[in-house]
């Protein structure tokens, strides 16, 4: 059933971004008094024992630790990331001064003439090093930032009677977000508050960061979105990072500040997606029946914590992917390491977890001498299953139509028989699944959105929420949730930008929960205002978050219940042919059949799927990004692969029609989910026309002339 | 600050050089890239600039003393799309960087950037090209394999700039009778660096293999022509080659 919602319409961007009048920070404040450059650790572990600084003309600055008015912390999940480095550095580029005045030749002559005296300490640069303590501990007794345990069923009894055991650990790299626009703010004082326009997905996050350091009330610190040139995760902690320095100097200086990356910076300095590492251990019956996993996942979350737990919680909710085994123990750890930390990033844990289990089917299968597809056939999730943590799948779960769809576009089966005896031709499947919204109780307990709806006598509605258009539709979306439940035309709805000054907190830009969970206050609100409305007034709607009905509740402490209320699901198939003289991988055909619950724009969710593909066959294949002794060795866009159009062919795709009562015209997310299953349809493809195992992405043209070298 | 030149003619451009030993600048696609400076401050070259890519009288491609000669500032893209280049040369082109890059860099400073990964110098060594160097005191003409020494590395004199590259008409003529096979292995499929690239080309005679040409690019501290790989002494039959499959293609 196709709804009208789903209908495309022009979007609210269009125009001014493919006609480039859209201003982004730069453009905005193209011309700023003050300038900023930040002065970053050349070590990745070490005390700092001396610091020389040149003396400084009037009106330059150099400003640190000693300047913080309120704690050098900043306030993410946890306090540990301080804003200015002060008698120790933890990673190659932790920011220890902002060097700041009106000419930039002059700010970066003074740069130069900083000197820092370290005295450095073994750096952890690997999960064993951290493991193993090395040069001390860093982080509590263990060097491990969050550990979460996972206990389903009973994996001791399974593994006792068990016929075999099959074993193999997955690994997955760093990946750089590469957001067109880098990362980029401008900020000044005004009376007594500190304002900051920023490049950013979370504003009520900075502020969150920034009242302490500042040691100010929330109300005096606001932070106004500005257009936001792709984010992906990349603009959800980060802009703390930045803000925090920038904050304490505009508290000192009083005057106008612009603090923008250059590409290289970015690239060097700026978060990445956290490297993994998941072994799992399957108990198989004499029938070759999945009796039970032990998985050991570990994630390398670099020097800082930031929202790592958060990371790992969805990784460990999500591994166990899209199959109902009775007995599944995990224990989830993210390490410290003397690296750039590790944060958001489109898929936030579920693309490593996803990777290293449907690769595991793929491989229980090959040992077993069975068909990887039909092999997962009687594991499917069905409505009414139990989850890992005990919770319900309470929704109708697709899969098998999804399944018939995508081989039915792709003609898997047949080329999977032929591919057998063609050396070189492979193609591969996967299943994913992403939960929507926060992880278990942080829609009810930790975010508590809330959304204003305010109409003008000329009866225009507005929508003001703190969730920002990055380029994935949301200012459209919303507003077509609301002229649709408000009865009127798209045209007489506009979304309003975030500022705190004047947008309620609905959360950050996050977790595909803007539609499906935020857009749903935004359908509720809208009902209630048509009741209300009255022609010609002002009036205004205010809608808080109710938790969905007939959840099991959620226990932090055990981790049981509903870690999420609903998911996403999608099936992916990849066609390849490699090369055998280069190893080069030729992506023929990709395939992708989703359930969104129900599509809000039709061409924007196609676009998220192009978009999410691509991204993530660059992860499988191309963005090789290494880390070698505390620095990342790609250090500008000529060696940092992004994938170009030459590089894929288009995505074919179909979207399921399964309405998710809770979200906004029966929407879920669609904006991670996208990216989860690419990189092990990728591997799946590649490993038959090879004839090896893939347990690693990215999968190199090196790695693969080793593997078929060993073959021969 | 960088002291930036911008000769009117190329009379004028050789005195800036010899006077002032300014860096000839025609696209800047490497130049600029390689000192690029914080937050759009000017690139910080070492040393004054001299802008070349103006200069109309090395904007050329003309047949000349029996050599096909291009000029030093054209842009690659009038490079490609004119005919009378050899095809191994356009082969190799048609894949360096983007459309919009190669309206801006030139043959030139392909070779004079001296990258061991340069894509235009494989199909220049098999064709025996030769680079012609102009100063204010006159000229020379130094064979496309003497002319880089290592990486980032030229035998150009701090007084000269490169006039033309310049290639044996007698090739651009029997080109077409050979077999020609060039390969780019890239990080990606366009608008990538090379890993590795090669240019082979060979002439028959009664389907036998003569006058084999072999260049590879990204393997060495240099481009390197395989003089010795191609010397055999038995003549090598084509369905002898083809027998190994791909790798001769």
């Amino acid at each position: 059933m196709s709804h009208s919602i789903s209908n495309a319409v022009r979007r609210k961007d269009a125009v001014a971004k493919a006609s480039g009048t859209t201003e982004y920070l730069s453009d905005q404040f193209l011309h700023s008094p003050y300038h900023a450059k930040c002065f970053y650790s050349t070590v990745s572990r070490g005390k700092i024992i001396s610091r020389s600084l040149p003396d400084l003309p009037e009106d330059y600055y150099i400003i640190g630790a000693d300047h913080v008015p309120g704690t050098n912390s900043l306030h993410m999940i946890i306090d540990d990331w301080p804003v200015f480095a002060d008698k120790e550095v933890r990673y190659l580029g932790q920011i220890i001064y902002l060097v700041i005045g009106p000419d930039k030749e002059k700010v970066l002559e003074l740069h130069s003439r900083i000197k820092i005296e370290y005295q450095e300490l073994d750096p952890c640069y690997s999960l064993e090093d951290s493991a193993s303590l090395l040069g001390g501990v860093q982080h509590g007794e263990d060097n491990v930032f969050t550990r979460y345990d996972i206990h389903h069923g009973n994996v001791e009894d399974a593994f006792a009677g068990t016929v075999k055991i099959l074993e193999n650990e997955y690994y997955t790299g760093y990946q750089e977000h590469v957001y067109m626009e880098p990362q980029s703010m401008f900020a000044f004082w005004e009376n007594d508050s500190f304002v900051l326009h920023a490049s950013a997905q979370c504003p009520f996050y900075i502020r969150k960061s920034l009242v302490g350091a500042l040691g100010m009330e929330p109300e005096k610190v606001r932070i106004i979105q500005t257009a936001t040139g792709g984010a992906f995760g990349g603009k959800e902690h980060f802009p703390d990072v930045l803000a925090g320095p920038l904050a304490v100097a505009v508290y000192h200086i009083r005057q106008p500040v612009k603090l923008v990356l250059d590409r290289k910076e970015d690239l060097a300095y700026t978060i990445k997606r956290h490297p993994s590492s998941i072994s799992i251990r399957t108990a198989v019956d004499g029938d070759g029946t999945i009796l039970a996993h032990d998985i050991n996942l570990r994630l390398d979350g670099g020097a800082f914590a930031s929202c790592s737990a958060v990371v790992l919680a969805r990784a460990v909710f999500t591994v166990s992917n899209v199959y109902n085994v009775p007995n599944v123990r995990i224990c989830g750890r993210v390490f410290c390491t003397n690296k750039v930390p590790s944060d958001a990033f489109r898929g936030f844990g579920a693309p490593q977890a996803v990777f290293a289990m449907e690769s595991h089917m793929n491989y229980l299968a090959y040992e077993l001498g069975v068909d990887p597809l039909a092999f997962r056939q009687p594991y499917l999730l069905k409505q009414g299953d139990a989850t890992i943590t005990e919770g319900k799948v309470h929704e109708k779960v697709l899969l098998p139509e999804m399944t018939e769809r995508a081989l039915e576009m792709s003609g898997y089966k047949e080329k999977y028989e032929r591919y057998k005896n063609i050396p070189g031709k492979g193609i591969g499947f996967s299943y994913f699944l992403h939960g929507c919204g926060f992880t278990g109780n942080g829609e009810r307990d930790l975010i508590k959105a809330r959304i204003y709806l305010k109409k003008d006598e000329q009866d225009h509605v507005f929508i003001y929420a703190s969730n920002v258009e990055m380029g994935q539709g949301l200012s459209t979306t919303f507003c077509k949730v609301a002229s649709k439940a408000l009865d009127i035309p798209f045209d007489q709805v506009d979304f309003v930008g975030p500022d705190t000054a004047i947008v309620p907190d609905s959360g950050p830009t996050v977790a595909s929960r803007s539609i499906s969970v935020v857009g749903y206050l935004v359908q509720k609100a809208a009902e209630r205002l048509k009741e209300e409305w009255v022609p010609g007034e002002q009036q205004m709607i205010t809608q808080d978050y109710s938790p969905p009905e007939g959840l099991v509740e959620w226990d932090q402490e055990a981790l049981k219940g509903d870690a999420y209320p609903a998911y996403s699901w999608g099936v992916n198939i990849v066609e390849v042919e490699v090369d055998p003289l280069t190893c080069e991988v030729d992506t023929k055909g990709i395939w992708g059949v989703y359930d969104v619950g129900v599509p809000i724009d039709r061409q924007i969710v196609e676009g998220q799927i192009i978009g999410g593909m691509v991204q993530a066959l660059g992860y499988s294949h191309l963005e090789k990004l290494e880390n070698r002794d505390g620095r990342f060795k790609q250090a500008t866009m000529a060696d940092y692969m992004i994938p170009t159009s030459m590089d894929f062919p288009s995505t074919e795709k179909d979207i399921l029609d399964n309405p998710f009562e809770y979200g906004a015209f029966g929407a879920k997310g669609a904006g991670e989910m996208v990216f989860d299953g690419a990189a092990p349809a990728f591997g799946a493809a590649v490993s038959q026309a090879v004839d090896a195992i893939i347990d690693e992405v990215p999968v190199l043209p090196e790695t693969l002339m080793e593997l078929t070298d060993e073959g021969q | 600050m960088v002291n930036f030149y911008c000769p009117e003619t190329l009379e004028e451009a050789l005195s800036v050089r010899s006077d002032h030993g300014a860096v000839p600048l025609a696209g800047g696609t490497d130049l600029m890239v390689r000192f690029e400076n914080w937050s759009s401050l000017p690139a910080g070259i070492p040393g004054p600039v001299m802008s070349v890519g103006q200069l109309e009288e090395l904007k050329y491609i003309r047949e000349e003393d029996g050599q096909l000669c291009i000029g030093a500032a054209l842009p690659l893209n009038q490079v490609l799309e004119d005919q009378r280049i050899p095809r191994s040369l356009a082969a190799a082109l048609d894949e360096i960087a983007a459309p919009s890059l190669r309206n801006l860099a030139t043959l030139a400073g392909n070779i004079q950037n001296a990258s061991p990964a340069a894509d235009s110098v494989p199909p220049l060594l098999i064709m025996d090209a030769r680079v012609r160097l102009l100063s204010s005191a006159g000229s020379r003409t130094v064979d496309m394999g003497d002319f880089i020494t290592g990486p980032g590395k030229t035998v150009l004199k701090e007084d000269e700039i490169i006039e033309s590259v310049r290639i044996p008409m007698d090739f651009v003529n029997k080109e077409a009778a050979g077999i020609l096979s060039y390969r780019k292995v890239g990080t990606r499929k366009a608008n990538a660096l090379s890993k590795l690239s090669v240019c082979f080309w060979a002439e028959t005679e009664k389907g036998v293999l003569k006058d084999i040409r072999l260049a590879l690019g990204a393997v060495a501290a240099t481009v390197v022509r395989l003089k010795e790989a191609c010397a055999r002494p038995a003549p090598l039959r084509r369905s002898a080659c083809r027998r190994d499959g791909p790798s001769c293609r």
